[in-house]
């Protein structure tokens, strides 16, 4: 029989296995390295990070439904407007609902429990759906709370918004600052981070791979499908919630015509992009679609281009030559100055090219967790897609 | 007589309790009151925007003066943020503060509550002294404390919302935030007046655009046209943006059989809406009146002949700037300045920042100092005949004096009423 | 006698039409959806931009050929003009959208090719808004003959009629194809078993393009009939109709013709006749904006009491 001291040290190390190797330390330095980098930043690049660390959250959260229990949700943007609403309706002076303001930090794990709760009660009637019909179910759920946000004026106020929120106070100090609110969300994106990459690799994780890979097969090895599938939605509500809730007093102005399909659109591309299942991914989708859109307005690119002027005036030389071979008048190129501002104003077209070819280039997405990755490798020539009625 | 102290005692806490319910209630009743409030701006409102004291910008030799334009550049609002910018730059052409350049720094604001901040953010990094935006209620509200922080002064040329000037805070409006149009609730006054004594209808059925401009106004509407004896029949309907399928609103309106059609939105879907109607043989020459959202050069061109009749109501004068305004802005973007919405507003928003500069600005040693606290003052102080009429300020930052004028479509194109 | 509805015979009669008419549009979009899921059970989400760009070229055709000064017989030649140039615009993108995005990921994970579609819906649907209309709108030129046919309560524009009947012929032409046609066997073959149909011969790529084609002529000529009936076009103008129409093709059960069809009406009914049913409850009075709350809260019952649509066969219930 080992000692107390060795079975603890063997329960410890068990724990800190199932984390990513040297999590722990890892991700104490990442946030330490990300705190002290904030004075170097300004507003501008704050408010960039923080819909970054934004979406990582939320991203985290559809992560459990989509990338590790393999069902497809389209609504996500129902749960982050449902934390946002949550802490919005209690805390703001204009509410028409509620008079007076009760404490954030008692709202706060409210969201998280309220979107647990409502992840339930759209996960229940849509339990029995597979796939495609899950996504359009999902998707109809999210535009059914776009539509009764926007129309229950008496709660909601619809598109007047809520405002002036009491911002979350921390032994009498006002979070304000966009560095401050920065703080806050990568506290978040780390909680929502550790408890999913917990329940990964726990029994629940495992049970939700195996419903990923095949139902049918799950069942009947005796994992209570049902009971699972409602875990997943939970969990990834209370995160999507979560990231509502702590952006509320951030943007202060929650109105319906913030929660569009675009942000579930948004967040489903990331996951995807970055890899599915995987943390580094999420990160890297964020990055990319949320993170690069903002840069592109930024006057350091603006600048950043003008130092490649030289490099326009050579294309331009040699628009020129080639007007001159023929009639052709090729359009020159604008000053560099303008071009951050082109870019900025096609933003979306951009967005739109690079989720076909990152897809193209890359159909498991930047980082996919390793074990997708292998099973992808695995089934790539062996198992062809089959038709219509398999 | 001891029994008696006793419960006078009791009575005495009891009425101090109910009048401090009261008190509380009447307190919480006022944030209910949409606009309603007009209190002007306070000390402690200085002080928040850190001009309480001088806050001095120094503008190196040989560099320009910076002036921040937040509007919507992209997306749904394009059309109508971008001739704004350009009616804001024009009126600095040719302008020189002591010898220094003007420099537009424009941001885009998509005309969202994110849009709003972030704009404001990269404006204020820019190193803008004042600034013309954000052009819609929502990216304004949400941009009145980044603007505020930094003590720079900002005019929006366009945010109708009534509560933009009266926030809930202790410290009363932002000092930092004037704004150049007619409020909602002007707009729909004059309108109901217009109906019920110009055109003598009494019932009207009301559509709107769900947002927020448009439920304003909508709501505005229907006060004022009951309170000057008017009906409103059926149910308001209401529809979103980029809604293009009104049949079965017009199905309600000819069930409903109004006098008069009511629309609160935006052109885009005015268009389809009035296409729509005059297909119908039961509404085909039912009179409708629309707002400024309305009124626009696309209307025409894109509902053609469903167009003809149609009344619409413009906030906003011509004052004697607008002939200026309208040839400078032919000139450096080829438009029609008469066809630009809030684009005399935008304007005149632009020409109060540079006059109050020109008050302002010192030249020391080459460099030029800008006081931003005196430079709010002299924008404050304003009193000057621009494009939209007279600019002058209210103690709350709103503008003084509601002017609407009325137009009604005739042979494909707007002709202005004369003013009763 | 207290009348056994709030509303009017006339209020019953106008919303049964307009939800034929939304109806018919929602049914010609979902037949390509409908279509290309039997074949490759992906969800084309930029089928609604390949309507969009169809209603788009239909509406250069008629502006090219003289806009609002058409007249006479000239209308009639415009519309057969415009009609043929959405059909090969949509045709156009299809194809291209298959072999550009799709057919790289034909044997990726099964998101993968869900993604590259909102990413190509994305772009298309802005290209025209950002790049092309400066975020504003378009409006198809008035030429369709006005006037309508009363019967009693009943009332019926031109343009409604010309609407539904040409949708009921289309959708009659696609039917034939694929019941009667050898290209028609091949579609249904491969939606039958991939594998199976290539080793009896069929060509499965031929195939698959000529599925997505079918679609996306219905989609063009749908994008012409609602340009001409709403007017309003822009950018973003196929995502709301081309969920509805998703919707529309699951509700009648995904991979069915006849159900996309039905799926299509009855959503289009639902939006209207639906609403005043409600409305018919004392104490609810439920405004326009209503309508897609009542769409997709349908939808969702549907799929609890019946996850195969009207129309579903057992596959459909398979991921």
């Amino acid at each position: 029989m080992p000692s107390p001291a060795a079975r603890w040290k063997d329960a410890r190390a068990a724990s800190w296995d199932r984390l990513p190797s040297a999590a722990r330390p890892l991700a104490w330095l990442i946030l330490s390295l990300v705190v002290l980098f904030i004075p170097f930043f300004d507003d501008v690049w704050m408010r960039m990070f923080f819909l970054v660390a934004l979406y990582v959250t939320l991203g985290i959260g559809l992560n459990v439904v989509v990338g590790l229990a393999g069902l497809l949700d389209l609504g996500f943007v129902a749960f982050f407007a449902l934390g946002a609403y949550l802490v919005a309706i209690f805390d703001s002076p204009v509410s028409p609902a509620v008079n007076g303001t009760v404490n954030y930090w008692v709202l706060l794990p409210a969201a998280v429990g309220v979107g647990a709760l409502f992840g339930v009660l759209l996960g229940l009637p849509v339990l029995p759906l597979r796939g495609d019909y899950l996504a359009i179910v999902t998707l109809g759920f999210g535009e059914i709370v776009r539509i009764l946000l926007l129309n229950m004026d008496n709660i909601t106020r619809g598109s007047s918004g809520l405002y002036e929120l009491e911002k979350p106070a921390v032994a009498g100090y006002r979070v304000d600052a966009v560095s401050e609110f920065y703080v806050m969300i990568v506290i978040a994106a780390f909680v929502a981070w550790f408890a999913t990459a917990r329940l990964r690799d726990s029994r629940v994780g495992r049970a939700w791979e195996a419903i990923r890979e095949d139902e049918d097969v799950a069942a009947a090895m005796g994992i209570n499908t049902v009971k699972y599938k409602l875990m997943a939605f939970a969990t990834g509500a209370s995160i999507g919630a979560l990231g509502g809730a702590i952006n509320a007093p951030f943007i202060d102005f929650v109105a319906p015509q913030s929660f569009t399909l675009q942000v579930s659109i948004n967040v489903l591309a990331l996951v995807i992009i970055g890899g599915m299942g995987s943390t580094q991914g999420v990160i890297a989708g964020a990055l990319i679609l949320v993170g690069v859109p903002e840069v592109l307005q930024f006057e350091e690119t603006a600048n950043l281009l003008e130092k490649l002027g030289w490099l326009r005036d050579g294309m331009n030389t040699a628009i020129d030559g080639l007007n001159g071979l023929s009639p052709m008048n090729l359009a020159k190129l604008p000053p560099a100055d303008e071009w951050g501002e082109k870019l900025a104003l096609y933003r979306f077209i951009v967005f739109g090219a690079l989720l076909v070819a990152i897809m193209i280039v890359r159909p498991t997405g930047l980082f996919p967790s390793r074990r997708r990755e292998m099973e992808f490798a695995q089934t790539s020539d062996a198992e062809l897609p089959a038709g219509g009625t398999v | 007589m001891r029994v008696r102290g006793h419960r006078s005692r009791i009575y005495l806490a009891f009425v101090a309790i109910v009048a401090m319910a009261a008190v509380f209630a009447a307190a919480c009743g006022g944030d209910d009151d949409d606009g309603g409030s007009t209190a002007g701006f306070s000390d402690a409102g200085y002080k928040t925007a850190g001009l309480d004291k001088a806050r001095v910008v120094t503008i190196d030799s040989g560099a320009a003066i910076k002036i921040g334009i937040s509007s919507a550049l992209s997306g749904d609002v394009k059309g109508l943020g971008v001739p704004i910018a350009d009616s804001a730059e024009v009126a600095g052409d040719g302008v020189t503060i002591k010898g220094f350049k003007i420099e537009w720094v424009r941001e885009d604001d998509l005309c969202t509550p994110e849009g709003g901040p972030a704009a404001a953010d990269r404006l204020i990094k820019a190193k803008i002294v004042a600034a013309v935006g954000p052009i819609c209620s929502g990216g304004t509200r949400a941009s009145l404390a980044a603007f505020d922080k930094e003590g720079i002064t900002h005019i929006s040329p366009s945010a109708t919302s009534g509560d933009l000037t009266s926030p809930t805070r202790a410290e009363g409006p932002y000092v930092t935030f004037f704004r150049v149009p007619v409020l909602n609730a002007d707009e729909a006054a004059a309108q109901a007046k217009f109906i019920r004594e110009t055109l003598k209808l009494k019932k009207a059925f009301v559509v709107n655009d769900t947002d927020d401009y448009g439920k304003d106004l909508a709501a505005s509407f229907q006060t004022s046209f009951k309170a000057q004896g008017g009906e409103i029949v059926g149910t308001p309907e209401g529809y979103e943006k980029k809604t293009t399928d009104f049949k079965a609103i017009i199905t309600k309106i000819k069930a409903a059989k109004p006098d008069v059609v009511y629309l609160a939105g935006f052109y885009a879907e005015a268009t389809p809406f009035l296409q729509q109607l005059r297909a119908d043989p039961d509404t085909k020459a039912l009179v409708f009146m629309g707002g400024d959202g309305v009124k626009n050069d696309e209307l025409l061109t894109g509902a053609k002949d469903a167009a003809e009749g149609a009344y619409l109501a413009l906030p906003g004068g011509q004052g004697s700037q607008f002939a200026a305004y309208k040839s400078k802005y032919a000139a450096k973007y080829k438009g029609d300045a008469e066809t630009v919405t809030f684009g005399a507003e935008a304007y005149d928003a632009a020409t109060a920042i540079l006059k109050a500069l020109e008050k302002v600005a010192v030249e020391k040693s080459g460099k030029l100092e800008i006081d931003l606290k005196k430079l709010n003052e002299e924008i404050k102080k304003s009193n000057f005949e621009g494009a939209s009429g007279v600019i002058k300020f209210e103690s709350n930052g709103n503008r003084a004096g509601a002017i609407v004028r009325f137009f009604q479509v005739k042979g494909g194109k707007y002709v202005e009423l004369p003013a009763k | 006698m207290t009348p056994l509805f709030l509303a009017s015979t006339e209020v019953w009669l106008d919303q049964l039409v307009n939800g034929l008419t939304t109806g018919s549009i929602y049914a010609l979009i979902a037949l390509g959806y409908t279509m290309v899921y039997g074949v490759l059970q992906l969800i084309n989400f930029a089928h609604g931009e390949v309507f969009m760009l169809g209603s788009f070229a239909g509406y250069g055709t008629l502006v090219a050929l003289g806009g609002n000064d058409l007249s006479g017989g000239m209308v009639a030649v415009a519309l057969i003009l415009a009609f043929l140039a959405a059909g090969g615009a949509s045709l156009g993108t299809a194809v291209a959208v298959e072999r550009v995005a799709y057919r790289p990921l034909r044997n990726a994970p099964r998101l993968a090719p869900l993604i590259s579609a909102i990413g190509v819906s994305v772009l298309l649907s802005h290209l025209v808004d950002d790049g092309f209309l400066n975020g504003g709108a378009k409006f198809y030129p008035q030429i369709f003959p006005d006037g309508d046919i009363e019967l009693g309560p009943l009332q019926v524009t031109y343009l409604q009629l010309f609407l539904m009947g040409s949708s009921l012929a289309m959708m009659g032409v696609l039917y034939w194809i694929v019941q009667q046609t050898k290209t028609g066997r091949a579609i249904r073959a491969v939606a039958e078993s991939r594998d199976n149909a290539a080793l009896m011969g069929v060509n499965v790529n031929r195939t698959i393009v000529v599925t997505f084609a079918l679609g996306a002529v219905l989609a063009g000529f749908a994008g012409v009939l609602y340009g001409l009936f709403f007017s309003s076009i822009r950018g973003s103008m196929g995502f709301l109709p081309g969920v509805k129409a998703f919707t529309a093709a699951v509700l009648g059960g995904i991979g069915s013709i006849p159900g996309a069809v039905v799926g299509g009406y009855f959503l289009g009914l639902t939006e209207t006749v639906g609403r005043e049913l409600l409305n018919e409850i004392p104490g609810v009075n439920l405004p326009n904006q209503w309508k897609d709350v009542i769409a997709f809260a349908l939808l969702v019952l549907v799929l609890i009491f019946r996850p195969t649509g009207i129309f579903g066969q057992k596959e459909s219930k398979r991921a």
